[in-house]
């Protein structure tokens, strides 16, 4: 269950690990946007160069970022199916029913699948060269402006920091809690969905209930450490802008622009 | 001798119950002496503590630290002299990475960042885990962690610091580690330390005995006078030492000297009786 949440990050070194998350995390969500302008073979096959190049770029292992496509398999497999014989078509290469297949069909969904591979890569890639707590830095950078309409900005980035460091705690208790219900009997892997179902409710209530013993202790800590209302307060991690980041926003405008040409080409 | 805290003719009842949990309790605490606080559960001991951090607000009395009586006023200024290292390890790890964590009271205060990171450094050389700065509290043992705690606590540098039954959930090398540190840090720097525990060996590490029972102080002199008490220790919620045991059991057959013997002097009592024989 640890692998799942928190197996995303990948320790290491390189480019792409010292650039500014603020600004790893816009391209992220900027490149997802500009995936949509694609429209040709040569566009899309432009893009996956280009992500291709930052998977390079990261020294990480292709096998990471092909693995981040497994949990996708199914939604990909039946988009894609959806898209090769519910395209319709005026030359079909085979017909039955309702269902088509054509050449464009088929186009399309290559296409579409071509879509979902470099939006998972690059997601991927950006969870696996950032640290959550980084990622949480830069929504509280992002989200700064906020401030002006009196969004408690520092108070949620906190929240969201303690949240991320206490995933693996709760996941221990949960672990314990199990093992403790499983001792007196319960037999979680049994039974029909509904009874499944049922059997997590002594695992819910006492996670529920040591939750908030946990937070009870955990507020009397940070109040013992002087920590008042997240306002005053200076900071130890800073993020920083540097040119390599400026390149970087300045490859993804050229990037658009190239598209934008190979587009209209 | 200077007293850091004085506690006059403090109650204090919690809002769901009838019996108050500290009873009219009197304690003066000095400057740079290391206090062990002992009890049964239930005896008041953590509600001092938090009485004495102005986590909650006594009922009646008045609690003096460094000179100021605190109210709520100043009490952040009162909570600055103070540390507390809690007893869960994980329950008081705020940060993401060791030195996040330990930088936390000092963003608290408002330092400067380029002061905060010598102060950091310092304050993890001084528990020896600089070694561990950028990992992750997950990858660390229970000791290291309270090593990271007296590390973050010390970084705000504290007149006293309090130890709620900080090794209570420490193996007995996690244990040693966290006491040894305490010892270092006391010959190092003028510190109060305040142990509230059950652990036999921290008592005996410390200069005097505080024993709380229902909320009042029974008994408050040195480790040595506590432990002659014997047996009775046990109604404290101490067991006695174990030099104590093996000189009790011994009394029968080998001539002993009345009353408590740390180890040393029992082996040089044993060896002069059997010289006797």
């Amino acid at each position: 269950m640890n692998k799942l949440i928190l197996g995303r990050y990948l320790p290491g070194d390189s480019l792409l690990y010292r650039l500014d998350p603020r600004g790893k995390f816009l391209i992220t969500f900027y490149f997802i946007g500009i995936v949509f302008l694609a429209n040709n073979v040569a566009s899309y096959g432009f893009l996956l160069l280009f992500v291709l190049f930052a998977v390079y770029l990261s020294k990480i292992n292709l096998g990471f970022f092909l693995r981040g496509l497994r949990p996708m398999f199914w939604l990909i497999l039946f988009t894609v199916v959806l898209q090769m014989f519910f395209t319709p078509s005026q030359h079909p290469l085979w017909s039955f029913g309702i269902l088509t297949l054509s050449k464009e069909g088929l186009v399309i969904s290559a296409y579409i699948f071509v879509r979902f591979v470099l939006i998972i890569f690059v997601s991927t890639l950006l969870t696996l060269t950032t640290t959550p707590i980084e990622i949480s830095d830069s929504i509280e950078s992002i989200l700064k402006p906020l401030k002006a309409i009196k969004f408690p900005v520092t108070q949620v980035a906190l929240m969201l920091s303690i949240a991320l460091r206490f995933v693996p705690l709760l996941i221990d208790e949960t672990t314990k809690i199990m093992d403790a219900q499983r001792a007196r009997g319960v037999d979680f892997g049994e039974g029909g969905l509904i009874k499944r179902i049922k059997s997590f409710v002594p695992i819910l209530i006492p996670l529920f209930v040591s939750s908030f013993s946990i937070a009870y202790d955990l507020a009397i800590a940070m109040e013992s450490r002087g920590y008042k209302d997240g306002e005053g307060r200076s900071k130890y991690r800073v993020l920083s802008w540097s040119t390599r980041d400026t390149v970087a926003a300045i490859v993804m405008l050229l990037i658009t622009v190239i598209l934008l040409f190979i587009r209209s080409y | 001798m200077e007293n850091i805290i004085s506690i006059k003719d403090v109650t204090y009842t919690y809002p769901d119950s009838e019996a108050p949990a500290i009873n009219n309790l009197s304690l003066d605490i000095h400057s740079n002496e290391w206090l062990s606080i002992v009890g049964k559960n239930g005896s008041g001991k953590s509600t001092l503590t938090k009485l004495i951090d102005g986590l909650i607000e006594c009922d009646s009395g008045t609690i003096e630290i460094a000179g100021q009586i605190i109210d709520e006023e100043n009490i952040w200024e009162a909570r600055e002299k103070i540390g507390i290292v809690f007893q869960n390890p994980d329950h008081q790890f705020v940060g993401a990475t060791v030195e996040d964590d330990v930088a936390f009271g000092l963003e608290n205060q408002g330092v400067p960042r380029n002061k905060m990171i010598k102060e950091v450094d310092q304050a993890l050389q001084m528990v020896d885990m600089q070694s561990y700065k950028t990992r992750d509290p997950q990858s660390l043992s229970g000791g290291q962690k309270q090593r990271v705690a007296i590390a973050g606590v010390l970084a705000t540098k504290p007149q006293i610091i309090i130890m709620d039954e900080s090794t209570s959930m420490l193996d007995p090398n996690g244990r040693k580690t966290v006491l040894d540190l305490i010892k270092r840090l006391r010959k190092e720097q003028e510190i109060t330390i305040i142990s509230i525990t059950h652990d036999i060996e921290e008592t005996q590490l410390s200069e005097r005995i505080v024993v709380l029972n229902d909320g009042r102080v029974v008994e408050d002199s040195d480790p040595k006078a506590i432990y002659d008490l014997g047996p009775e220790l046990t109604n404290f919620g101490l067991e006695e030492p174990f030099s104590s045991q093996v000189a009790n059991s011994l009394r029968d057959t080998v001539e002993l000297p009345e009353g408590y013997l740390n180890e040393e002097e029992l082996v040089k009592s044993i060896w002069k009786s059997s010289s006797n024989m």
